[in-house]
């Protein structure tokens, strides 16, 4: 029995959205750094990326509210809740980040690293998964 | 950690550019997969992209930068996996026999529904499995080389096929949650009067279920039924065969394994089969091999609480009626089985699904019948898909 099939599909989604989130929090912060120019991205690029942010961070935050959260944020908010992390800092973190990211200003640095360890949550499940796709 | 990351970035450089000749000699050797060719060749465009990035990040430097900069590599690993173990080996390798299945398969995935396909690529080299990576219209089908000569086991593709299904359409995993919840939901609310420590426990329990119920979970277990309801009797049958011929515990729930208990799986593709099947004497014969090899073992409480026949018949339920919904051109197989010689007749408008079933039948009642009939059947096959082989 083969569990390629549902671990492709699974790592599929999974390489899609941390690929599309990486990206948009590279240009977040190399627009923070003044590094926007060096990755060729636009004014609107950068814009593009802050809201692709900002509806992750409020679907997320609806999510840890639910008590069966959907499909693609299940994994999520179950790394979340049993992280060292309690899931009221959690829940103020993402309020907080979400407000920033509406503000069509740039992000403060306080509220990066909350992006940074969602994203690194994120990596952290496709990448087990990807342990599975190479087995040496 | 900046020079690791320099290497990586050099690294990459030569394998991508690798893929990309690959990818431009295989299209001009089989143009029969340009349409595989182009997704694989946007895939290879984000990685490029990527590693543009990682790139630009190692040569800025800049520290914060570079903490973006290992969920590149690991992007770009797994695009190199999905090529470099995966699609190129199958391209590069593709010989007759490959060939012969793939027209057999492309086929037959349409009749079952999946009418999106554009191209399939079969790698006969170990056991069934599927890669959908680049797109769900073009996936890469692996499975043992004897399906060459034999038909032996051959009912495992078209649970390879539900993967397929299951990923074209976001929905079916969503609404299978939804049923886990809504019955898990209820059978939390069903608790009579528990000590507090007692509800605890049971709370627990469910919880547990709830997260044992995950998307890949989902997955196979959907497969398992939606093989059964287009392919029929034959994958019921060879659902049980992999049941019986591995001698696993049936009722063990094991959170390292993506695939439920088999017990739950042999289970939802009987529930799955067109109940004009159940007089049918090759299910007869399989229900009870099963029934009796259950019997056998022990069961467990975990499996009672995961595994309800009440959850798989919610989960049969709605997992048919989905496939009738997204996949109006799917047909839920109901082909009568002919009976005596009649079985043995074949015909070249045939699908495989018909083959699959007589095959199966003829195996469960004349079984000394079946080499040759299996023989006669691949010639024509063969020659209805007019393809040479050595």
């Amino acid at each position: 029995m083969s569990t390629l099939g549902s671990l492709s599909g699974q790592l599929e989604r999974e390489e899609q959205r941390l690929r599309e989130l990486n990206l948009a929090l590279i240009a977040l912060e190399a627009q923070v750094l003044g590094h926007a120019a060096d990755f060729g991205l636009s004014e609107e690029e950068v814009e593009r990326s802050r809201q692709k942010l900002s509806d992750f961070v409020v679907r997320l935050r609806a999510a840890l509210d639910q008590e069966a959260p959907q499909v693609d944020f299940q994994s999520l908010v179950h790394r979340m809740k049993s992280s060292i992390k309690p899931i009221e800092d959690w829940r103020e973190d993402l309020d907080a980040l979400a407000c920033q990211l509406q503000l069509k200003e740039q992000l403060k640095d306080e509220v990066l690293p909350v992006l940074e360890d969602i994203l690194s949550l994120l990596d952290a499940e496709f990448t087990q998964d990807l342990r599975r796709l190479y087995n040496r | 950690m900046l020079e690791y990351l320099k290497a990586k970035a050099a690294d990459y450089a030569i394998v991508l550019s690798w893929i990309d000749q690959e990818f431009q000699d295989i299209e001009l050797q089989h143009p029969e997969h340009h349409l595989l060719i182009i997704h694989l060749q946007a895939k290879l465009t984000q990685a490029k992209k990527l590693h543009d990035y990682l790139k630009k990040l190692v040569e800025i430097g800049n520290l914060r930068l570079i903490r973006r900069a290992l969920s590149l590599v690991h992007e770009l690993e797994y695009f190199t996996i999905l090529a470099t173990s995966h699609y190129l080996p199958a391209l590069q390798k593709e010989g007759p026999a490959d060939r012969f299945l793939r027209q057999l398969l492309l086929s037959t995935m349409k009749r079952c529904g999946l009418d999106w396909i554009e191209d399939v690529v079969v790698h006969l080299d170990g056991q069934h499995a599927t890669v959908s990576g680049p797109s769900v219209e073009t996936p890469l089908i692996s499975a043992p080389p004897q399906h060459a000569v034999s038909f032996s086991d051959m009912p495992g593709l078209y649970h390879e096929f539900g993967h397929n299904v299951f990923e074209r359409f976001p929905e079916i995993a969503d609404v299978l949650s939804m049923a886990v919840s809504q019955h898990f939901a209820e059978f939390r609310r069903k608790a009579g009067p528990l000590a507090p420590e007692q509800r605890d426990e049971r709370d627990r329990a469910i919880n547990d279920a709830l997260e044992y119920w995950e998307i890949k979970r989902l997955s196979e277990l959907f497969c398992d039924v939606f093989a059964t309801f287009v392919c029929g009797p034959a994958h019921y049958v060879s659902c049980v065969d992999m049941g019986l011929r591995f001698d696993r515990d049936p009722f063990q729930v094991d959170y390292g394994d993506v695939h439920p208990p088999l017990s739950a799986r042999v289970y939802a593709c009987y529930k799955s089969l067109n109940p004009i099947y159940s007089n049918e004497k090759m299910i007869i014969a399989a229900y009870n091999a099963w029934k009796s090899y259950e019997k056998a073992q022990d069961g467990n409480g975990v499996f009672e609480l995961i595994c309800s026949e009440m959850f798989l018949d919610r989960f049969v339920r709605t997992a048919t009626h989905h496939i009738e919904q997204l996949l109006p051109r799917s047909k839920y197989y109901s082909v009568s089985l002919p009976r005596d010689k009649e079985l043995e007749q074949i015909a070249e408008d045939m699908s495989l699904e018909d083959i699959l079933n007589r095959g199966a039948k003829i195996l469960f009642t004349y079984p000394e019948r079946y080499a040759s009939w299996e023989e006669r059947i691949f010639k024509l096959l063969k020659s209805t898909h007019k393809f040479e082989f050595e």
